[in-house]
């Protein structure tokens, strides 16, 4: 598997095919603090997170020792795992690591629920 | 004959068995490194909720501070949620959504997108038989 760096995270978010995107996305010019600080970070990402998702859709055998965890994927690898979102959110921003999926891992890997919600104000 | 035009098709197949509208979007925790997280569209809740775990990236540290208001769930249950309003980047625009944490639900609760505040901002049509969101951004 590939080694990780900020540059490389960006080139494995390349769109996924299935999406297809009819108008120009094309990134803002970096204008905060934020951005011109960590210029690998993009101003705008409408795939971010898709690759991550289907990843771990379509490979539940390979977070079968997350079970209960918060983790962070990015691309094909599962960069963190701990107890709290914060614990995982803590490694990205050390590492800057951005775009990263952060999920907490279902207990059970059976078949979800139907969710049928109706909220009221 | 009314008719809308799309400027976006978003495939969200998670398999001819999921039936749920499970989309990714960008949040920008203070810590200032963007994440990614999945939410469902939720043209079935009347306002958005998300998962109260996700409060401490944002930096909030007491989640009464938001706009009180309640929430029932399905089962008829109530219980008090506050509101905040959120950046967001859904399908790379960038929005601001009156987002409700309900402390009373556990954690990992799955994010809803619903119709105040976030449907309000655009127009969505689904092509479920191929699990396609039609968005535009008017």
């Amino acid at each position: 598997m590939a080694e990780f760096s900020p540059e490389t995270a960006v080139s494995l978010l390349a769109p996924p095919a299935e999406t297809r995107l009819q108008v120009d996305y094309a990134p803002e010019t970096a204008s905060s603090v934020q951005y011109e600080q960590r210029p690998w970070i993009r101003t705008r990402n409408p795939k971010a997170g898709t690759v991550e998702s289907r990843w771990a859709r379509e490979h539940p055998e390979l977070l079968n020792s997350f079970r209960g965890t918060w983790v962070a994927i990015l691309g094909d690898r599962i960069l963190k795992s701990g107890t709290t979102v914060g614990e995982v959110y803590d490694f990205l921003r050390s590492q800057g690591y951005a775009d990263a999926l952060i999920m907490k891992v279902p207990l059970d890997q059976g078949r979800r629920p139907y969710l049928i919600a109706r909220w009221q104000v | 004959m009314a008719s809308l035009e799309f400027s976006v098709e978003h495939d969200y197949s998670a398999g001819p068995d999921d039936h749920t509208a499970e989309i990714q979007i960008r949040m920008f925790p203070t810590g200032g490194i963007p994440i990614a997280v999945t939410a469902v569209l939720d043209t079935g809740a009347s306002i958005s909720i998300f998962d109260k775990s996700l409060l401490p990236l944002l930096g909030i540290t007491d989640v009464t501070a938001g706009s009180e208001f309640e929430v029932m769930a399905a089962n008829n249950a109530r219980a008090k949620a506050y509101a905040y309003d959120v950046e967001i980047e859904f399908l790379g625009r960038r929005m601001r959504v009156l987002i409700g944490f309900c402390p009373a639900w556990p954690d990992g609760t799955p994010n809803l997108l619903g119709m105040k505040s976030f449907f309000e901002q655009l127009h969505v049509a689904f092509k479920h038989r191929e699990r396609l969101a039609l968005v535009a951004f008017p």
